[in-house]
C-alpha cells in the first residue's frame, strides 16, 4: 500500500524546519517535556531511522508510539507535515522488524477484526470485572459505568426512510446503550435504522499496531457491507470511527473507487443539526458542558453542530469549558501502554470541565467518554459523562418517567 | 568521550529519569530552530540550581562542554552542542514562583514558556511586553540568553528592559544572584545585563526577576497592504515622523504573505507587495485618536487595502499569521538562514533596496519581513539545497549584507544572537576592541571554556591571544565548521544533506 510506505515521506519529513510549534500543543510532550515524543522529535527519529543512523530499537518504538493521535501537531504545523500518516507508515515499517506483543496482537488485531467478537469481549469485561486477569494492562482495572439499554414508550413515526448506522467497537462492546439511543432518536424523527451484519472494527487500532493490511481488509469488509445495504446516509456516533473512515479510508482503498461508500458517512451531530424534528424534543434539565473529541473537532472541524444541538435542548444552560485545546489523553493503545501518563493528560481536561460548574459533560465519542469517566472518578469531582445521543433524549426520558 | 564513572556521577545528580545517553534521545537534542545538528553525549534535565551547580562542578573538573537549552527554538544555533558534551535541558524548571502585584514584579524559573507567563500576568491585569514570534514555545531562560525581541519592542523595549535580577550558576558551579527586585540598582557592575544576551556562555540562568507593566486598557489593530515595498517603507517613516509610536509596526513582503495565507487561509491580500501590521494601545480615547491618524497616513500613502480588526478573533488571526511566517517559509524552502539585521529606522528603505541588489548580484532568493518600526528586518536567505555550490553563493552574499548594514549604522543581530552561525562576523558587528573585552570576560568567568563552547566566539578564547583571536579563521558555513572547530565538532555539525 503505497500511501503507507515510509520511504515515500522522506521529502515531507525534511520539510520540518524544527520551529518547535508542535511542542507547544502536543499533550504528550507537555506532560513529559521529552523532546523525542514531540512531532519535531519524532520526525528527527524517523529521519535517522531512514538514513540508517539508528535501527528498529525499542526506544524508537516506544517514543514513536507515545502519541495520542490528537492531530494537533498537524493542525498547527506551519509546514503542513502529515504527521499521522507518517507515523502509521513508521509503525508499519517497525512492525516488520519488531514483533507486536502477543496481548496487543490479540486485543487490537485479532479480536477487533472478527465480527461479533468485540461485543463478546465487552460483555465479558462489563460483567466479569475486567479482562485484567488475562491482559497485562493496568488500564483494564478501571470501571465503566453501566447503563442498561432503555426501553422507550413513544409512538414511532415511520416514514419508510432508511438510515445506515455504523456502531464501531467501542459502542458495540462498551456502550451498547448508545445504540439504543440512536435508534430511538431516528425513530422519533421517522427513520428506520439499518445496521448491516458483518461489520468489523473501523481499522484504526490495526493501523496503530502497524498492521495496515488488516486495516485495509476491515475497510473493505465495512464498505462492502454498506454498499449492499443501499442507504444514502451512514451515521456514526464515534468520532474516531468517523475520522478513520473519512480521512484514512481514501488512502486505504485508493485502488477501489467503487467502494467510495465512505463519502456517505457523517457524524450524528452533523445529521441532527439539520433536522427540523429536533425542535419537538423536550428540553433537558441541568447544566451542561461539552468536550470536543480531537478526531471530530480538529481532524474534521466538526465543532459547531454539537453545540447547536446542546444549546437547543438545554435551554441555553450550557457552559463552554476553557478546554477547547485539551485532549482526553486516551489515544487507543496509548492508554493501555502509558496508563498513568494518559491519566495525567486527562486530569487537565477534567479540571477545566469541572471549572465550568456543569454537572454533566457531553461528548461525541465513546472513547473520550471512557477516558473522562475514569478521569472524573479519580478526581472525585462527581460530574457525569454522557454521549450526545443520550443527551438528546434526556428531556424525553424524564417526560416518559413522569408519565409513568 | 565521557567515562562511565563520570556518567554515573552525573546520573546520580539528576536522577535516572532525567539522565539520557541513548542515541535516540541524543538525536532529539541535537538541533534547534536553525535545523543544524550535532549530537550531545548526554542530556540532563536538572530540577533546581543546586543540581545545575553540581553538574557544572563535575563538568568543569572533567572539562566537558555544557550547553544550556530552553525550547531549542533559537535561530543562531545557540543550543546546538557543536562540541558535544552535556545538554542541560532547562524546561523542567518551569514554575512561576510568584507574581507580586503590589510591586509589579514576577519571579520565575527559566523553563517557563513565554506565552504561558504572558497569559498568567494578563489574568491579573498585568503585562509582560517581550513577545518573540516563537512565544508559544520558547522559554524565558532562552529569551534572556538571546535578549529576545518581538513586535512590542518598538514601543516597549526588548527582554533586557524587563529583567531586574537573575540567579545564575557559573562555570565553576558557584551560584550568584545579580540585581534584585528593585527598579533602580547601581551597586557595582551590572552583571544582570552582562548575562542577558550571553547565549549560555557565561552562566546558566536558574531564576529570573521580571518587571511588569499594567495591561493597556485598549488595543486596535490595522492591516494595510501596499503595491510596492517602497510605499510601505515610506508609510513607516511617515508614522514615526508624525511622532506616533504604535505598539507594533510590522511588515511582511509579498512572498511571506503568500506563504502564510497558504497555511492559514484567513484572506490576507496575496497580490500586495508589502503588508503592514500596526497596533496601537493605551487609554481608550488615545487609542481611538492614534488609530484614526494612522489610518489616514496609510490612505494618504496609497494603501491598496486597509482594514481594522473588529473582533479579538480577527486580531488573533492577524497575529497568528505574523507569528507563523518564519516557520511557514519551510513550505517553499526547507533550509533558510533567518537573518535579523538591524539599521537605524530611517535607513530601512535603503536597506530594502540593498537586499534586492545583493540578491540579484548573487542570484539568490530571499523573503523579508520583520519589525519595520525599529529597523529590525528578517532577511531570510532561501537555500534550495545544502549542496556546496549553493552554500558558496550564500556566504559572500551574507558577508556583503552584513557590511552594508554596518555601513548604514546598524548591526548584524538584533534578536537572534550570534550563536555559531554568525560567530565569524562578530567583530564586524561589535568592533574589534569590544570583542577583545568580551573575550577577557569569557576567559575570566569560564577559563576552561566549558560553557557553550564555539558560540559567539568561533575559537577557544583561552588558546589564542589579542589580535590573533579576531583574525583567526572562523567556522565557515560552506564547510560547516571546517576551520576552527575541533575534529569531533566538525563531524557533528552537519545539516541534513
Ligand atoms: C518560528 C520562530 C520565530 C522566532 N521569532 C523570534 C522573534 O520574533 N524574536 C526573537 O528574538 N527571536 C525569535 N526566535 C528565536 C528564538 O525563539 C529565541 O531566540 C528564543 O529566545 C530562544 O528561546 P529557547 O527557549 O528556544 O532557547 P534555545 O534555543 O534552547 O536556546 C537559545 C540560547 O539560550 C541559551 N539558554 C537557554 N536557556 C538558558 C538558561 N536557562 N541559562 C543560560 N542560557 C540558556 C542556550 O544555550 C542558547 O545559547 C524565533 C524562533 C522561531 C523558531
Ligand atoms: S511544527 Fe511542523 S515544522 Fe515545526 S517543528 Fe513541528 S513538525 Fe517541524
Ligand atoms: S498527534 Fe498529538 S500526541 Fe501525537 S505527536 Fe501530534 S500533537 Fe503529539
Amino acid at each position: 500500500m503505497n500511501s503507507f510506505n515510509l520511504k515515500k515521506y522522506k521529502s515531507e519529513i525534511s520539510k520540518c524546519v524544527k520551529c518547535g510549534t508542535c511542542t507547544s500543543i502536543c499533550p504528550v510532550y507537555r506532560e513529559t517535556l521529552q523532546e523525542s515524543v514531540s512531532a519535531r522529535g519524532k520526525m528527527s527519529l524517523i529521519e535517522a531511522f531512514l538514513e540508517g543512523e539508528i535501527g528498529a530499537s525499542s526506544i524508537l518504538d516506544k517514543r514513536l508510539r507515545q502519541c495520542v493521535q490528537c492531530t494537533k501537531c498537524i493542525e498547527e504545523c506551519p509546514n503542513g507535515i502529515p504527521v499521522d500518516i507518517i507515523l502509521f507508515s513508521a509503525w508499519r515499517a517497525l512492525k516488520e522488524k519488531l514483533p507486536t506483543p502477543l496481548w496487543k496482537n490479540f486485543a487490537f488485531e485479532k479480536a477487533l477484526s472478527g465480527a461479533g467478537i468485540p461485543a463478546a469481549a465487552g460483555f465479558l469485561y462489563r460483567n466479569f470485572g475486567g479482562l485484567s486477569a488475562i491482559l497485562p494492562v493496568e488500564a483494564l482495572k478501571r470501571k465503566v459505568s453501566r447503563r442498561k439499554p432503555l426501553k422507550f414508550k413513544t409512538t414511532k413515526l415511520n416514514s419508510g426512510k432508511k438510515i445506515g448506522f455504523y456502531p464501531g467497537c467501542m459502542i458495540d462492546s462498551m456502550y451498547p446503550e448508545i445504540l439504543s439511543y440512536v435508534r430511538e432518536i431516528f425513530a422519533r424523527l421517522g427513520y428506520e435504522m439499518i445496521i448491516p451484519s458483518r461489520l468489523v472494527c473501523c481499522g484504526l487500532p490495526q493501523m496503530s499496531t502497524g498492521n495496515v493490511e488488516l486495516a485495509r481488509r476491515n475497510a473493505l469488509v465495512n464498505m462492502n457491507a454498506f454498499k449492499d445495504a443501499k442507504v444514502d446516509v451512514i451515521i456514526t456516533a464515534c468520532a474516531t470511527c468517523l475520522s478513520t473512515v473519512r480521512k484514512k479510508y481514501p488512502l486505504l482503498l485508493e485502488d477501489t473507487p467503487a467502494l467510495k461508500v465512505y463519502e456517505k458517512f457523517m457524524d450524528l451531530s452533523e445529521f441532527l443539526a439539520g433536522e427540523k424534528g429536533l425542535e419537538n424534543f423536550p428540553e433537558a434539565e441541568g447544566k451542561f458542558t461539552y468536550h470536543d473529541p480531537c478526531h471530530l473537532a480538529r481532524e474534521l472541524k466538526i465543532k459547531e453542530e454539537p453545540r447547536e444541538i446542546i444549546k437547543k435542548i438545554s435551554a441555553g444552560n450550557f457552559a463552554e469549558a476553557d478546554s477547547s485545546e485539551l485532549c482526553c489523553g486516551f489515544g487507543g493503545s496509548f492508554n493501555f501502554e502509558n496508563y498513568s501518563l494518559s491519566m495525567n493528560i486527562c486530569s487537565h481536561l477534567v479540571k477545566a470541565l469541572k471549572d465550568t460548574g456543569a454537572e454533566t459533560v457531553i461528548t461525541s465519542c465513546p472513547a473520550c467518554m471512557w477516558q473522562i469517566e475514569d478521569g472524573i472518578s479519580r478526581s472525585n469531582s462527581g460530574m457525569n459523562v454522557m454521549h450526545l445521543a443520550e443527551f438528546v433524549l434526556r428531556g424525553a426520558l424524564n417526560a416518559d418517567t413522569d408519565k409513568r | 568521550m565521557i567515562s562511565n564513572a563520570v556518567k554515573e556521577e552525573l546520573r546520580k545528580i539528576a536522577g535516572k529519569d532525567n539522565f539520557f545517553d541513548e542515541i535516540e534521545e541524543r538525536i532529539c537534542y541535537s538541533y534547534d530552530g536553525t535545523t543544524f545538528k550535532s549530537k550531545p553525549d548526554i542530556v540532563l534535565k536538572p530540577a533546581n540550581a543546586q543540581e545545575v551547580s553540581h553538574v557544572l562542578k563535575v563538568a568543569n573538573r572533567e572539562k566537558i562542554p555544557v550547553v544550556p537549552r530552553g525550547a531549542g527554538t533559537g535561530l543562531s544555533g545557540g543550543s546546538v552542542p557543536i562540541e558535544g558534551g552535556i545538554v542541560l535541558a532547562m524546561n523542567r524548571m518551569k514554575k512561576i514562583l510568584s507574581i507580586d502585584e503590589e510591586n509589579l514584579v514576577a519571579f520565575v524559573e527559566p523553563g517557563v514558556i513565554n506565552e504561558e507567563f504572558q497569559k498568567e500576568v494578563e489574568r491579573r491585569g498585568l503585562f509582560y511586553p517581550p513577545d518573540p514570534a516563537s512565544q508559544k514555545m520558547c522559554t524565558l531562560g532562552g529569551n534572556i540568553a538571546e535578549c529576545a525581541g518581538g513586535p512590542h519592542c518598538l514601543k516597549y523595549g526588548v527582554t533586557r528592559d524587563y529583567v531586574l535580577g537573575l540567579e545564575a550558576v557559573l562555570a565553576d558551579g558557584s551560584i550568584i544572584n545579580t540585581g534584585g527586585q528593585v527598579m533602580k540598582n547601581v551597586s557595582g557592575y551590572d552583571l544582570t545585563r552582562l548575562l542577558i544576551g550571553s547565549e549560555g556562555t557565561l552562566g546558566v540562568v536558574t531564576k529570573i526577576v521580571l518587571k511588569l507593566l499594567p495591561l493597556p486598557e485598549d488595543r486596535r489593530t490595522i492591516l494595510a497592504a501596499f503595491s510596492t515595498m517602497e510605499r510601505a517603507a515610506e508609510t513607516v517613516s511617515a508614522i514615526i515622523a508624525s511622532r506616533l509610536i504604535p505598539a507594533t509596526l510590522e511588515f511582511m513582503d509579498g512572498v511571506t504573505v503568500k506563504v502564510v495565507e497558504e497555511f492559514l487561509k484567513i484572506g490576507l491580500p496575496t497580490t500586495a507587495d508589502a503588508l503592514l501590521l500596526i497596533e496601537v494601545d493605551g487609554k481608550k480615547e488615545a487609542v481611538e485618536i492614534d488609530y484614526e491618524k494612522i489610518m489616514k497616513i496609510c490612505k494618504d500613502k496609497g494603501a491598496v487595502e486597509l482594514k481594522g480588526a473588529r473582533t479579538s478573533g480577527e486580531r488573533e488571526n492577524l497575529w497568528k499569521a505574523r507569528r507563523a511566517v518564519s516557520a511557514a517559509l519551510g513550505r517553499i524552502c526547507p533550509l533558510k538562514l533567518n537573518e535579523d539585521v538591524v539599521v537605524p529606522r530611517s535607513k530601512l528603505p535603503l536597506l530594502i533596496t540593498k537586499v534586492k541588489e545583493i540578491c540579484t548580484e548573487f542570484g539568490i532568493k530571499s523573503a523579508n519581513y520583520g519589525h519595520a518600526g525599529d529597523g529590525n528586518i528578517h532577511v531570510n536567505i532561501l537555500i534550495e539545497s545544502r549542496a556546496d555550490d549553493e552554500m558558496k553563493k550564500v556566504e559572500p552574499a551574507l558577508e556583503k549584507l552584513y557590511k552594508e548594514v554596518v555601513n548604514l549604522g546598524g548591526t548584524i543581530s538584533g534578536e537572534h544572537g550570534i550563536g555559531f552561525l554568525k560567530s565569524k562576523y562578530l567583530a564586524l558587528g561589535a568592533g574589534v576592541e569590544s570583542v577583545n573585552v568580551m573575550r577577557k570576560i569569557k576567559d575570566a568567568l569560564d577559563p576552561n571554556n566549558i560553557l557553550n563552547p564555539g558560540k559567539i566566539f568561533a575559537v577557544n578564547p583561552s588558546s589564542l591571544s589579542g589580535e590573533e583571536k579576531i583574525n583567526s579563521p572562523r567556522p565557515s558555513l560552506t564547510k560547516r565548521g571546517d576551520n576552527s572547530l575541533s575534529k569531533g565538532a566538525r563531524k557533528r555539525v552537519r545539516g541534513k544533506e
